[in-house]
This record gives C-alpha cells, sequence and structure tokens, in this order.
C-alpha cells in the first residue's frame, strides 16, 4: 500500500480510508485486546481509534511515517482512557450512539467471537500472568512494555507512537521491566 | 531474578494473535457510512409524512391555505402524470416500509450461538428508533387504505 499516494486521494474520495481500515484493523485489535484482555473493551477502543482516526485523518499529514503509528497513538490514548476511569465512555461512538441511535460495534457474531478469544486467551496463561502485575505498573511503563514486547516495535518506533524522545523510551523501558522484576519476585515468594 | 531473564522471558512470550476475527468487516460498512445511512433514513420519512400532514389538516382538520393547497396540486400532478404516478406507491409505501425495516433493525437484534444452537432476540431501548418505527408504521397503514392510496 502506498500510503502517500492514498492520502492524497482521501482528499477527494473519503471512503478510501477503507484500505487504511483493511490493513490496519486487525493489528490494532490485537494490541488493544492483549493489554485490555477484554473482548468488549477492545472491539470499542479499537472502533473509536479507527472513528476517530477517519473524522481526523485530514489533520494527519505524511512524513515517511506510517499511518499505522498514528493510530497506535491513538488506541495508546484511549487505553489511557479505559485505564484512568472507571467507566470508559467512547467520545465518537457514544455520540454516534446518542445522535443515530445507532451501536456500530454491535456485531452479529459477538457472542461466538467472544467466547472463541476467551479460549484462546486460557491457552496462554503465562501471558495472562505477567499482564495481570504489567497493570499494576504506572501507565506509563505499560504502555512501552506492551509496544516493545507484545507489539514487537523497537525504541525508535515506540518513540514515534507515545510522541517521545528515544533516550526517554529507553530509560522508561528498563524502569519498567525493573518494578516488573520486583512484581514477579513479589509474587513467587 | 535478573534483569535479563524478565527480558528474555517477555521476549520469548507465546502471545494470544485474535487473528480470526470476522467483527472487522460488520464494522467497516457503518463506520465508513453511518452518517449516509442515518441521514437516508430520515429522508425516507420526510416526503411522507408532508403528504399524511397536507392531507391531515385539508380533510381532517379542514384547514386551508396556499401552501397546502401547493402541496396536494403537486402530488396530484405526479399522480397524473403517466411516466411519474409509479412515484406515488414508492414514496408513500417503499420509503415508509424501507424507514421502518433500517429503525426495527437498529433496536432489534438477531444473534445466532452456533455453539449453543440458540438465537437470540435482544430488543434494546432506544425511544427515537421505536417512535420513528411506529410512525414508519402509521403512515404505511394510512397510505394503503384503498381511498388514500390514489392522493
Amino acid at each position: 500500500m502506498n500510503e502517500e499516494k492514498l492520502l492524497k486521494e482521501l482528499d477527494n474520495d473519503p471512503h478510501k480510508f477503507g484500505e487504511i481500515y483493511e490493513a490496519f484493523y486487525k493489528k490494532i485489535f490485537g494490541y488493544v485486546f492483549r493489554r485490555t484482555m477484554d473482548y468488549d473493551a477492545a472491539k470499542d477502543i479499537a472502533a473509536e481509534t479507527f472513528l476517530k482516526a477517519y473524522t481526523g485523518i485530514a489533520k494527519f499529514k505524511y512524513r515517511n511515517i506510517s499511518v499505522l503509528y498514528w493510530l497506535y497513538r491513538i488506541a495508546t490514548n484511549e487505553l489511557n482512557k479505559y485505564f484512568n476511569s472507571r467507566k470508559y465512555m467512547p467520545e465518537s461512538l457514544s455520540r454516534i450512539y446518542e445522535e443515530y441511535g445507532v451501536d456500530i460495534t454491535d456485531y452479529s457474531n459477538a457472542e461466538t467471537e467472544r467466547i472463541m478469544l476467551e479460549e484462546d486467551l486460557e491457552k496462554h496463561r503465562e501471558f495472562m500472568r505477567i499482564n495481570v502485575l504489567i497493570k499494576k505498573l504506572d501507565i506509563k511503563y505499560q504502555e512501552v512494555i506492551s509496544l516493545r514486547f507484545f507489539e514487537q516495535k523497537s525504541i525508535k518506533e515506540i518513540a514515534v507512537i507515545l510522541n517521545k524522545k528515544e533516550g526517554t523510551v529507553k530509560s522508561l523501558l528498563s524502569r519498567g521491566i525493573d518494578k516488573l522484576k520486583g512484581n514477579i519476585t513479589r509474587t513467587k515468594k | 531474578m535478573k534483569k535479563d531473564d524478565v527480558d528474555k522471558m517477555l521476549s520469548g512470550m507465546d502471545l494470544p494473535d485474535p487473528e480470526n476475527i470476522k467483527h472487522q468487516q460488520e464494522l467497516k460498512i457503518p463506520l465508513l457510512s453511518f452518517k449516509k445511512s442515518s441521514r437516508a433514513g430520515l429522508w425516507l420519512l420526510v416526503v411522507p409524512v408532508v403528504g399524511a400532514v397536507t392531507f391531515l389538516f385539508k380533510y381532517v382538520l379542514g384547514i386551508y391555505s396556499t401552501l397546502i393547497d401547493g402541496i396536494r396540486k403537486f402530488f396530484d400532478a405526479i399522480d397524473s402524470n403517466q411516466f411519474l404516478t409509479f412515484l406515488i406507491p414508492v414514496i408513500f409505501i417503499v420509503f415508509p416500509l424501507t424507514a421502518m425495516i433500517i429503525n426495527f433493525l437498529a433496536f432489534c437484534h438477531f444473534t445466532f450461538i452456533k455453539e449453543k444452537k440458540e438465537l437470540l432476540i435482544t430488543i434494546k431501548y432506544r425511544p427515537l428508533n421505536i417512535a420513528v418505527f411506529l410512525f414508519s408504521f402509521a403512515i404505511l397503514v394510512f397510505f394503503l387504505l384503498p381511498d388514500n392510496l390514489s392522493f
């Protein structure tokens, strides 16, 4: 996919956004699902991410940086809201629901899919155990650890996604792993 | 446990990968067209409502105005034109019927759970959709009465 060309075409045809959606939805949903370990929250956050990207794509300026990183940034911001509030309210989804009475994340096979993903999650007990410990860390450490180890992003890529300096990311990652090590050791005692 | 061990453990961890999700396609259409479809849902009712209100004012309440008379003449002109006469049933039957279906699906959901072989029917409390559904139904019934189809 030639993103630069596609972004130019989006000015005349907003439905070209469908190509971005097709290319990156699973990656973003996977990222959100691995962080939340909650199917319903993941589908809401992923939908909110793409709605915000769709309505704000004109603000995205291509500078040899993939749209995917921008999507990761939106998703990360939504995840922060999710973890920082007792009841997460996806703004765009809520607005659509209030204005049009439509819940666009109400999928016909949601129940089947939820069961399938929960069963898959059960097969990854070690991941679940570690993720619970990661969630006990400050959100700034959670972000870098999950992007580095669950999404296999480089320090440079994480810096772009989080809009931080590479040195800051390295430092956060190092301290985050230290703190996680402490959590793991405490649970083993 | 050393810091490097944690690094290695995280790097080599087997991760859940929701690669087989199917809802992606279901979300795509409403995501890219929710504004258009909602507007279309409203537009579907505008013309039949104008027709119904005109009828109500003129024949039921006996209120006369040049605007109401103008609208009535406009519909009469369509009805009497041999090329446009098909528009009357489209406007007063197909449009409300479509609006009814759209709004019905907005508050009534059907989910089939393969594992349990169950069909779940969920009715969500959405007053606006229910009101529009009932209103569309009333318009449809009104114009399906034999005497009213010919405006």
